[in-house]
């Protein structure tokens, strides 16, 4: 399957979108063909990424040119090794997705059927035509399609808080996709063509400086996309407002086109044609990926509702990505020790890429079966759903564990590798540069110690201890095909976890189209496919096996629960917890915000928390009527940064109306002044 | 020996004698601390008596907890003890031997072991429901985040010098090769006794010895267990804290048999003895002399450590 | 002693001396402060005898034994009679949060190093880590004096910044001679006795301590 597969995908993200306006009255039936569509679609996907991934190291780009259909641009479609891996992490989470979404629609019955449809397979389809992108205009043209299908299915719900969400994201989107139609049409008219080859070869003889500056504005535009700290704020209000496999896409997925916008702009168009990248480059990402994955998992550990709290999770991964980026940009074509160095950096934030599209969505989608059942997503009041909800529970908990980087599921295989290439870097460059490094390594540490205290607070607050309100006591269990989806993630985050070196084969063909050299399958499945290795120098280097260190979990774990665990002849007892003598409530569980306490008030220089205290006594002012209690943690980067843009462009607003005089004839002056002007300056010569 | 049978023997010799060791090691401090309040204290071999009571016992579960709650144990036994086979004990061969360990992992999946088994307590502690155990896990869990950074600078401030962070590879390096025992050495040497207080939970970051909800952090988690899972949960802790005794003397006191010779494999399982006694010491001697710090003055004790391991890396890179 | 093994030496004792100084920064008792720069003091003094030793300087044991007596001993024994006398509450409000004090302190370390490494065209006497630490030391002191309300502990900073001038001069030339070294500790001293005076004086007037005489601007 070569080019056929490109054309069989499209078809039937094309076709899932022709059901949606065909058959808009059919209702359910709608939405089930409709989702069927996508999971073919999806499925031609993952077969053309695979065979892509693993046909050879360096089979040339499959390239389709297509005849002219704009007069300025020919439109190029290429898959190389890079685009193959982001679309086999698109495929993978669209299928879970396409299994899941019918019957979760159903259930949430606030949008039509065509909308969701159209918009989830619309959606889709412009993600891996982003990938496909062999020219400018393609990309362009299919990153605004995937902003406004994604806008679609964030208002799609109706509800007010939902409007907003979608006004910020798409004025933020559209920023950001301003920022990159400047730098790609500077490129183009350097080239004098949109073709991503004639790009590259004339990217060539661009001036440092003019190179650095046209990095950095992508970098911006792709940030805002990525939801890199302070350009995050869409984030955490757009992906819970849509749909939960919607939302599970959008955070899976799409934050990591813009990944892949600073790898193909970054490692490939923009990069000099020999030696190193600028180093500031390497430095700005890696500092943004830092400071990123630090605050996002700060503020996610302050929220309450659930889907909220997974959104600023996505904005911590982001950083974590970044991190191995910038390592990449940091020592690629260096020679020696650095290359092979950069190669592992790239390859530990490509696995990550993977790892987090797969436990994120499957965290995304509990959190969807969590708000089927019970209609709230506010922590507070739920509870107990582990008893009444066992698949959900268990699935989340592996989620839980996986996006907490622990042994032995995924996340762990990917931070670990992140690490080695920290530490490995920082031994390789010493002085400054290696402590800025290492630096970093401490950050990533925070990072993942904050993780797992907020998955502990998530999950244990939800699924755990008693209900809180009758919506949690009376919940159900998801729907066997929304189970199903779900299922299938674990087990992509359990097999790679377990597996990781199989994985390697992979990552192969994107690490070499970047960076050339010798692929992560030689240098870190060295010594077999079951162990890991990462070494900086010949001669020594750290090697784990996670299929080791799973089985002998297992192993010690089993033995365990037949020696000691298993006799039945000892007596087991049930009982209410003792709570002091009084009778269990569920007032008496921990809730998320006591939960966060400690926290809140130790990195309170970066929270602000502002608390109001109000009393009203009775009779005496010894005996309290009543005691209001208020906390707030408000994003800081919202309050210092965004207000203070806002009122500045209200203030310009607000003058440009005051002058503004509501008669036509001033207006027509207007163009006829800028009409006089453009001619004068741009019609002589 | 034949030597693939060799590569299998070390791990489990080594962790079989971790766990046997552990709880000795819990009642040796207990004994030391009894003697130096002037009482006459348990004997050491306590632990392990009370170890087997646990087991004899049944269990009693709270209504609002379910099948999970039995599961947690026997993982985060698991887990410690996978924990324990990644130090060497007495048998270290280097980098020169590196080919023939078996790739269990390094200090990274040490720290990772160690944080899923407090994952899980955690986690286990909220089922029950009651506010014990969500203050336990939310003390815990906050201890954990401040000693995470610290501690991987203090493993990677040796990592640096040595080329890896396989525990076993490090300890292989005789101190001289590194270079002497020198100012990075003792900053790091520093940080990581007081993270040896904070992880292992004594005082002044925890005190094991008491069930007030208000002052404890690791107890509070294990306060809903009974019988034979508290029997795991007690028995992880104490090979938790012989194999944090074994990390320190790894990265700091590697005085380990190179070669599989007796007379080498008995000096470095005497220095092993030798070192371990020394650290209980120093753990009985803080536990007596100091109070428990309040909780919301935690970060400003741990903090000490964060910024000596910082300099320690400091130190070695510049 | 050859003075390789007194290099060494010193090297660990600038080890000693950083770990000191974080417990200083770190303190929240005035007691722990005064008690761990008698002790950092004990220490600058073993290094001057190590490096006297090693060198066959009189002067260096000379000035290890006063800095013996003086910070040691005399000092400490000062700072503890003001606290006697006044009756001050010994716990230790800073004034900027602790977080931010470690980046500084962190900061101020790397600088320290990066100093140290522009000045390369100084012949040291003590190579290798000696001068930044010294460096470091005497800055950190300085930041412990900025950041402390109590009054006291602006003067425990002062000593302990004056070890990390000492340790400077040490890893710099043989120490500086000797007339200079009684100099100076004569002025610490003086120093010392001015602001147990001053202190006492405006504790026993007004009541209140020197940190909150920022009340009397206009």
């Amino acid at each position: 399957m070569s080019i056929g597969g490109l054309w069989i995908m499209l078809g039937a993200y094309g076709a899932g979108a022709a059901v949606s306006i065909l058959g808009s009255r059919w209702g359910n039936a709608t939405r089930v063909l409709g989702h069927v569509a996508l999971f073919l679609g999806a499925l031609a996907g993952l077969a053309l990424a695979i065979q892509r991934l693993t046909g050879g190291a360096l089979q040339t780009a499959i390239h389709v040119e297509l005849p002219h259909l704009f007069p300025f641009a020919n439109l190029v479609l290429t898959l190389d090794g890079l685009s193959a891996f982001f679309l086999l992490i698109v495929s993978i989470v669209t299928i879970a997705a396409a299994i899941y979404g019918p019957a979760y629609l159903k259930a949430h019955s606030g949008s039509s059927p065509a909308v969701e449809v159209l918009g989830i397979n619309i959606f889709v389809a412009s993600m891996a035509l982003v990938l496909c992108a062999g020219d400018a205009m393609t990309f362009l043209l299919a990153w605004e399609g995937m902003t406004l299908a994604s806008y679609v299915l964030v208002v799609s719900e109706g509800k007010e808080s939902n409007t907003r969400a979608g006004l910020i994201y798409m004025i933020m989107a559209h920023a950001g996709t301003a920022l990159l139609m400047v730098v790609f049409l500077t490129l183009a008219v350097h080239a004098g063509s949109f073709d991503f080859a004639a790009i590259r070869t004339a990217a060539a003889a661009l001036s440092g400086t003019e190179r650095s500056v046209l990095f950095f504005l992508a970098l911006v535009g792709l940030g805002a996309k990525a939801g890199v700290v302070p350009l995050h704020i869409w984030l955490p209000q757009a992906h819970p407002a849509a749909p939960s496999h919607a939302s599970a896409l959008m955070s899976g997925v799409m934050l990591k086109m813009a990944i892949y916008g600073i790898l193909r702009l970054g490692l490939d168009l923009l990069a000099p044609a020999t030696g190193p990248l600028p180093p500031s480059w390497g430095w700005i990402v890696l500092a943004l990926g830092a400071i990123s994955a630090i605050i996002g998992v700060l503020y996610a550990l302050q929220q309450h509702d659930l889907k909220r709290l997974l959104a600023f999770h996505s904005v911590e991964n982001v950083g974590i990505i970044l991190m191995g980026v910038g390592m990449a940009m940091l020592l690629a074509h260096r020679g020696g020790v650095a290359d092979a160095l950069a190669a592992l950096g790239l390859a530990a934030a490509l696995l990550h890429t993977l790892n987090h599209a797969a436990f994120k969505g499957l965290l995304f989608l509990c959190a969807g079966v969590v708000q089927t059942a019970t209609h709230i997503l506010n922590m507070e009041e739920l509870g107990g759903l582990a008893r009444r909800m066992p698949w959900t529970a268990w699935l989340f908990l592996i989620g839980a564990v996986a996006i907490s980087a622990l042994p032995p599921l995924n996340g762990f295989v990917s931070e670990w590798m992140t690490f080695q290439t920290l530490i490995l870097a920082s031994a390789y460059l010493r002085s400054g540069s290696g402590l800025a490094v290492i630096a970093v390594a401490a950050a990533l540490a925070l990072t993942g110690g904050l993780a797992a205290a907020c998955f502990v607070k998530a999950f244990g607050v939800t699924f755990l201890g008693r209900p809180r309100s009758t919506h949690a006591a009376e919940a159900v269990e998801g729907a066997p095909s929304m189970l199903a989806g779900m299922v299938l993630l674990a087990t992509v985050c359990v097999v790679i976890g377990i597996m990781p070196g199989y994985a390697m084969v992979f990552l192969d063909s994107p690490v070499m189209r970047l960076l050339g050299g010798v692929g992560p399958s030689q240098l870190v499945t060295a010594r077999g496919p079951l162990v890991l290795l990462a070494s900086g120098s010949p001669g020594t280097g750290t090697a784990v096996s996670m299929t080791a260190a799973a089985v002998l979990l297992g192993v010690v774990a089993l033995v365990a629960w037949i020696v000691v665990v298993w006799p039945r002849t000892l007596a087991r007892r049930r009982e209410p917890t003792w709570t002091c003598g009084m009778a269990p409530q569920s007032r008496f569980d921990y809730t998320a915000t006591a939960f966060a306490k400690p926290l809140r008030f130790i990195f309170a220089l970066l929270y602000q928390p502002k608390r109001t205290v109000r009393k009203k006594t009775g009779s005496t002012p010894y005996v309290l009527s009543q005691l209001h209690w208020q906390s707030d943690v408000v994003d800081l980067a919202l309050v210092h940064f965004y207000n203070h843009i806002q009122a500045g462009v209200t203030r310009v607003a607000n003058a440009i109306r005051q002058r503004s005089t509501g008669r036509i004839h001033d207006y027509i002056g207007f163009v006829l002044i800028t009409l006089l002007i453009t001619l004068l300056v741009f019609g002589r010569g | 020996m034949d030597p693939t049978l060799t590569r299998w023997i070390w791990p489990l010799v080594q962790t079989a004698l971790l766990v046997l060791l552990g709880p000795l090691v819990t009642g040796l401090i207990q004994k030391m601390k009894a003697r130096l309040q002037c009482r006459r204290g348990a004997g050491i071999l306590q632990p392990y008596r009370d170890l087997l009571k646990l087991l004899r016992k049944g269990t009693v579960q709270s209504d609002t907890s379910g099948s999970f709650f039995r599961v947690v144990p026997v993982l985060v036994l698991g887990a410690t003890c996978a924990a324990a086979t990644l130090v060497p004990v007495f048998f270290a061969p280097g980098t020169a031997g590196y080919a023939s360990l078996l790739p269990l992992g390094d200090a990274l999946l040490l720290a990772g072991w160690f944080a899923l088994a407090r994952f899980l307590t955690a986690i286990a502690a909220l089922d029950a429901g009651g506010a014990f155990g969500g203050m336990g896990a939310s003390r815990e869990m906050t201890v954990a985040t401040l000693v995470e950074p610290a501690l991987i600078l203090v493993i990677f401030s040796v990592a640096i010098v040595a080329g890896t962070t396989d525990l076993r590879v490090i300890a292989g390096h005789p101190v001289g090769m590194r270079g002497s025992f020198g100012a990075a050495d003792l900053l790091a040497l520093f940080a990581m006794l007081i993270l040896l207080l904070a992880e292992t939970g004594r005082i002044p970051v925890d005190n094991p010895d008491t069930h007030l909800e208000l002052t404890m952090l690791h107890e509070g988690m294990l306060l809903e267990h009974s019988g034979p899972g508290l029997g795991c949960l007690v028995l992880a802790h104490h090979i938790k804290q012989i194999v944090l005794i074994a990390f320190v003397q790894a990265l700091f006191f590697p005085w380990k048999a190179a070669t599989a010779t007796s007379h080498a494999l008995i000096m470095g399982l005497g220095a092993f003895l030798l070192g371990t006694l020394a650290l209980s010491v120093f753990l009985a001697i803080v536990e007596s002399s100091y109070a428990k710090l309040r909780f919301f003055n935690l970060p400003q004790f741990l903090s000490i450590s964060l910024l000596s391991s910082f300099l320690a890396v400091a130190l070695r890179l510049l | 002693m050859s003075l390789d093994l007194a290099a060494h030496l010193i090297d660990i004792i600038g080890a000693f001396l950083l770990i000191t100084m974080i417990v200083i920064l770190e303190a929240g008792d005035l007691y722990r402060a005064i008690y761990t720069m008698a002790v950092q003091s004990v220490f600058i003094a073993l290094a001057g005898a190590v490096l006297g030793a090693a060198t066959h300087n009189t002067d260096l044991w000379v000035i290890a034994g006063l800095t013996l007596v003086v910070k040691v001993f005399v000092l400490p024994w000062l700072l503890l009679r003001v606290i006697h006398r006044m009756r001050i509450h010994h716990k230790i409000e800073p004034l900027i949060p602790v977080t931010a004090t470690l980046a500084i302190a962190a900061a101020i370390v790397m600088l320290a190093f990066y100093l140290s490494s522009s000045l390369v065209s100084l012949k040291q006497v003590i190579t290798g880590n000696a001068l930044p630490i010294g460096i470091a030391l005497m800055l950190i002191g300085i930041l412990v004096m900025m950041s402390r309300r109590t009054a006291l502990m602006q003067m425990v900073g002062l000593f302990a910044s004056e070890n990390g001038i000492f340790f400077t001069a040490m890893a710099i030339s043989q120490g500086m001679p000797l007339i200079i070294e009684i100099g100076v500790t004569l002025d610490v001293i003086l120093g010392a006795l001015v602001m147990g005076v001053i202190i006492l004086r405006v504790k026993s007037s007004i009541g209140s301590d020197i940190a909150d005489l920022d009340q009397l601007k206009g």
